[in-house]
């Protein structure tokens, strides 16, 4: 089991279509499939070391996951969509980085093209980056060698700080974040650039986030959990959703931080991001929960634009991984639900369903991996799932009020 | 504070892409209907505070709603409707749609309107039978709509159906194509036998007084009958308005007629398999909304009497349909053929209807008992039916996820009463010829 790598393939489905072959020693593929350059659809597979796919396998795949995608895109495109390639209003792309200054470097290469490819003038595009509380000055040096990009640092460490600091800075009308784990795709821009011309009354928008690389267990263990895949449809969030008795509390379907975008203004007047979730090593998480939540709640519509996509690195160690399980998806999480209890009592009984829900599907996949791992089946570690509820549990009682203190000490210290 | 509609049904044709949507402030809710070259392909509910829309955000609302639709009349396969016989849905999977035609796939609706042929050129004889009852006013907008078709079908006939005044027989008057058969005895079943032997067509369809089709009605289910092996063709039941609680909770607590956009041919396999539970014979569509081959209602005989409203109080129509499909015919559901029903305004007339539906599907699965022998009828009564209601009550009970359903005790009462209305009729006559 262990030692797994999965093969990346990125792959037109109107070009060509042939084997698709394998390195040596990998054991699986991931293929994510585009149409005339739209992602439509992203599987894995374990390949029981074979060393190709063959091009009817494939093409069963394609198949399989992307059909609908392309009956519906190709239905919206010959109506009233706008198609890649719409104006931009001014932008501004924040990176808010902590001592890593390689993984900055990757991400700048990667917006260049798109940033040239889109039609906007120049001075209607700025990138800043935030260096929060950097224990060196390589990232500084390393954005001093490119003029055209902006940098500020931010002394008090997290991640929110961060956000907020570039919230300050920021000229743009609109404002999309990125983490320095990501690089983003080709279309990346274009993609937001459409979804804005779509929804010019949205306030926020969040995007397709797929894995760079599965080169380690512990990377394919998270996307194999569904890392932070949202679906090929774009989806329109507004204030009530159908069938869904947990909405907005399970702001977790909306998307992740490390790719998202707001209206400069509109989060400005719901006064920032809070800096007691996400607030770098002690509660690593539901920074971004929050502000979805707090944006849908004040009446705002969020978009979800599968075109807008970035890759990210997940964490390559197994123990870096169950920590981000516990720190971000379980304390965090439920800081942020503990905040939202206290803050809005409309959605009380919701939020409460909700814990429960979380809960049930934690403890019920504690039994059903705990089962396959007596009877010897594929399964992911049950440990995963059981920190995660005892660091939810922290997080729930006082988790979010400790954060707080601890982030008012911060304060008086910096400021 | 104004209380809210419940929700208004939004008709858009996509012919020229989608339109915007506005926000309507007296309804909590919109149901658009989604049409393209007279053809229904699906529908999403919106709530009001979704809206306003513009038109390049509908244009995803649609693509998603329709979708399925689509691919299913583009494509050989990969989007069928789950497969009527399977008591899993959800492991009756499909071969996927094949590749080079869905890639190639870049104006799809386009591609639908180059597939559709005309209708217009089949031999057969139509009748139109509506069977009215002491209901005048919405028998005149029946039959506006009716002398509106295209094509005009050979006959149409108004069965009154032992009324209390002459409202009907005045009505039709004032419609020079239209003939007026009047049958004494109450019953739906004898006046849509009436109706039977008073035409000559070879086809005969149905419509009750209070729907109104769309105007390619007969042509759709013309074109449905050109295979031979099809004895029955049903079509859509769309509401034409939401705007009490009454009709909203029929539409959507109770699934109202609607049985989606795909077609579904029900044959001898999905009877054979099903028979052991009681063939879902309900499923297959709606009598409001039903053509009927003539050949084959001589063969297997008349709706029978004691169903029916009036009667046993529905299911006339599926029972027929079950005779039909035990004789080995096949029914085919066309959703392109659509009419608009008026659900019943008031909760007071919905509880009425539902226990009277319940009542007429219990009578109908004695019938077919009876009639056939098949003991899946029995088993339907006896324990998928209390089952079903068992598993209801407690979700009404618990109120948590679902808004429970105010019409369960009426037809849960329903139930005894349909077995003694057969108790009762056991040795009246039934079927009778039509021919």
């Amino acid at each position: 089991m262990s030692g797994m790598r999965y093969q990346l393939f990125d792959v037109d489905v109107t070009h060509p279509r042939h084997d698709l072959t394998l390195a040596p020693e990998v054991s699986g593929a991931a293929i994510l499939a585009r149409r005339a350059g739209v992602p439509i659809g992203f599987w894995m597979q374990r390949t029981k070391g074979a060393r190709t796919i063959s091009v009817e396998e494939f093409e069963r795949g394609i198949r399989r996951h992307t059909i609908d995608t392309v009956v519906a895109t190709s239905v919206a495109e010959r109506s009233e969509r706008p198609p890649l390639g719409q104006p931009l209003p001014f932008l501004t792309i924040a990176i808010c980085t902590k001592d890593r200054p390689l993984g900055v470097e990757r991400l700048l290469d990667s917006l260049r093209e798109p940033t040239a490819a889109v039609p906007t003038q120049l001075d209607g595009l700025e990138i800043l980056v935030v260096d929060n509380a950097p224990s060196n000055e390589q990232t500084r040096e390393l954005v001093e060698r490119r003029p055209e990009i902006r940098y500020v640092r931010e002394r008090p460490p997290g991640l929110n700080f961060g956000r907020n600091r570039a919230l300050r800075e920021a000229r743009g009308n609109v404002i999309a974040f990125l983490d320095d784990d990501v690089i983003v795709d080709t279309y990346w821009l274009s993609g937001i650039a459409a979804a804005l011309a779509q929804h010019p009354d949205a306030a926020a928008f969040t995007g397709q986030v797929l894995p760079m690389e599965l080169e380690t267990d512990a990377q394919i263990l998270f996307e194999d959990r569904g890392g932070f895949r949202r679906g090929f449809a774009q989806v329109r969030y507004g204030a009530v959703r159908r069938g869904n008795p947990v909405y907005p509390g399970s702001a977790g379907i909306f998307g992740t931080g490390a790719n998202m975008a707001f209206k400069t203004d509109v989060v400005r007047r719901l006064g920032g991001f809070d800096e007691a979730l996400d607030s770098g090593a002690p509660v690593p998480g539901g920074g971004d929960l929050d502000m979805f939540y707090r944006v849908i709640r004040a009446g705002h519509v969020l978009v979800y634009e599968p075109r807008y996509l970035v890759f990210h690195q997940h964490r390559r160690d197994l123990v870096g991984l169950i920590s981000q399980y516990q720190r971000s998806w379980g304390l965090g999480l439920m800081c942020y639900v503990s905040k939202c209890l206290t803050t809005d009592p409309v959605q009380r009984p919701r939020l409460l369903l909700y814990i429960l829900w979380w809960l049930f599907l934690h403890v019920g996949q504690v039994v059903v991996q705990s089962t396959r791992k007596l009877l010897g089946l594929p399964h992911r570690p049950p440990s995963i799932y059981f920190g995660e509820i005892w660091y939810g549990a922290k997080g729930l009682f006082g988790g979010y009020a400790r954060s707080q203190r601890h982030v008012a000490a911060l304060r008086q210290r910096f400021l | 504070m104004t209380v809210l509609l419940p929700a208004r049904v939004v008709h858009m044709t996509l012919d020229n892409g989608a339109q915007a949507l506005t926000r309507d402030h007296s309804v909590a809710r919109a149901l658009v209907i989604f049409w393209h070259d007279g053809v229904p392909l699906g529908q999403k509910l919106l709530d009001e505070s979704a809206l306003p829309l513009s038109a390049a955000q509908m244009a995803d609302v649609a693509a998603h709603a329709i979708e399925a639709a689509v691919g299913w009349r583009l494509f050989s396969s990969g989007f069928n409707p789950p497969d009527p016989d399977s008591t899993w849905k959800i492991l009756s999977r499909s071969e996927p749609a094949p590749l080079p035609a869905v890639i190639a796939t870049t104006a799809p609706l386009h591609a639908l309107q180059e597939q559709r042929r005309s209708h217009r050129d089949v031999g057969a004889r139509v009748a139109v039978v509506v069977c009215t009852r002491d209901r005048g006013q919405a028998l005149a907008r029946c039959l506006r709509g009716l002398v509106l078709l295209q094509p005009m079908p050979d006959e149409i006939i108004v069965v009154d159906n032992a009324p209390h005044d002459e409202a009907a027989r005045l009505c039709v008057e004032q419609f020079p194509h239209v003939r007026y058969v009047r049958e004494p005895r109450a019953g739906l079943s004898r006046a849509r036998n009436a109706g039977v032997r008073a035409s000559s067509a070879d086809i005969i369809a149905f419509t009750d007084d209070d729907v109104e089709v769309n105007r390619n009605w007969i042509a759709v289910l013309l074109g449905a009958m050109r295979d031979p092996s099809v004895a029955a063709v049903t079509g859509l039941v769309l509401p034409a308005s939401l705007d009490t609680e009454a009709r909203w909770i029929f539409e959507r607590t109770l699934g109202g007629f609607g049985q989606g956009y795909r077609s579904i041919r029900y044959d001898a396999k999905f009877f054979e398999q099903t028979c052991w539970f009681g063939v879902p014979v309900w499923r297959i569509g709606a009598g409001a909304n039903m053509a009927l081959r003539r050949s084959a209602l001589t063969a297997v005989g008349g709706f029978d009497e004691r169903l029916g409203a009036g009667a046993s109080g529905c299911s006339e129509d599926s029972e027929m349909w079950y005779r039909l499909l035990a004789a080995g015919y096949v029914c085919l559901y066309e959703p392109s053929a659509v009419v608009l029903h008026d659900h019943r305004e008031t909760m007071r007339q919905l509880r009425h209807q539902m226990r009277a539906y319940m009542k007429g599907h219990v009578a109908a699965l004695l019938v077919q008992w009876e009639r056939h022998g098949h003991r899946g009828n029995l088993h339907r009564i006896f324990v998928s039916i209390p089952w079903y209601y068992l598993r209801l009550a407690c979700r009404n009970g618990l109120r948590l996820f679902h808004q429970g359903d105010p019409t369960l005790w009426a037809q849960v009462r329903g139930v005894p009463a349909g077995i003694w209305y057969f108790v009762r009729h056991r040795a009246t006559a039934n079927a009778p010829s039509v021919s």
